[in-house]
């Protein structure tokens, strides 16, 4: 489950998994908001101060168990190391250059770690602006609005991530009713939604 | 003769979709060409708008459970995490419900 720290807002990491049946999975939210204010330009505008880096996961060998503990620990420092190298970034925004609006994925950040590093450009869209309700007397500004990207957090990932088409909405609902959430999804998905929320 | 825009949003049949579709393409993240392929494409994989409530005590009751863990959670962005639960990992949102009861 990715979650967002709002205390550290440069860097922060969760554990992504919690099936013991598949290797354990780290995610982090990186922001490179220095880096677009240094070198930005107008025509690779790329809108999200945040990526998120999903840390390969280690290779299952039989070890104690501080030996893994300490393996683990390694390899998220150094991909943290790796995504504070801002040559992912360049190769980034060279891209977008040629192909403006382009989500992108990519596999490694200048071969210096292996890491699948996510990067998105829709904060620009005026999502916020769109007015929900259940009731027409009670229209509200979405709380929160999320372009699903193909990939995000799948397990395996594919080549490249992309907005697929569909949005999630949340909005609250009047009187602290709760909340409600709008979306374009496939019916599959729905019912099962609908399932594991009763 | 209609624009390839209006074509395609009159094919749109609810208000979100509509306002969906103006979004997108005001701010050019998609392309009319291909916000016109992915309307065709989730018609036929019944891709559909929906809306669902969420009762203020069972997001409290998930965000207590975050916060016993530890982890201190926004309201939207626990709705958010269980969109991909579901999605992609019945095994894990297994663990998860177990982990919520």
């Amino acid at each position: 489950m990715y979650i967002a720290d709002s205390k550290t807002q440069n860097l922060a990491s969760f554990a992504l998994t919690l099936d013991p049946t598949t290797p354990e999975r780290f995610a982090f939210t990186a922001s490179v908001r220095d880096f677009l204010k240094q070198n930005q330009t107008p025509d690779a505008e790329v809108w999200n101060p945040f990526t998120i880096a999903i840390i390969l996961p280690l290779p299952k060998v039989e070890s104690p168990k501080e030996v893994k503990l300490l393996a683990g620990a390694i390899s998220i420092r150094d991909h943290v190391a790796g995504v504070r190298n801002s040559q992912y970034m360049q190769d980034y925004t060279t891209l977008m250059e040629k192909v403006p609006g382009r989500q992108c994925q990519m596999q490694d950040m200048g071969k210096r770690v292996p890491v699948s590093l996510l990067l998105t450009s829709w904060s620009h869209a005026p999502f916020p602006e769109l007015e929900m309700w259940s009731d027409p007397d009670q229209k509200r500004k979405p709380s929160m609005v999320q372009p699903i990207i193909g990939g995000i957090p799948s397990i395996p990932l594919p080549e490249r991530g992309a907005l697929d088409g569909q949005i999630a909405v949340v909005w609250e609902g009047k009187d602290g009713d709760g909340y409600w959430l709008t979306a374009n999804l496939e019916e599959d998905l729905w019912r099962r939604i609908m399932d594991v929320s009763l | 003769m209609a624009s390839k825009r209006q074509q395609v949003r009159s094919l749109l049949q609810t208000q979100q979709a509509r306002d969906w579709f103006d979004v997108c393409t005001s701010s050019k993240l998609f392309s009319v060409k291909t916000l016109a392929r992915k309307w065709r494409a989730a018609r036929e994989s019944a891709t559909r708008w929906q809306t669902i409530h969420f009762s203020k005590e069972t997001i409290e009751m998930w965000q207590n459970i975050a916060l016993e863990a530890g982890v201190k959670v926004s309201k939207f962005n626990l709705i958010a995490s269980w969109i991909h639960l579901v999605r992609y990992s019945s095994t894990l949102l297994d663990q998860c419900l177990f982990v919520y009861r």
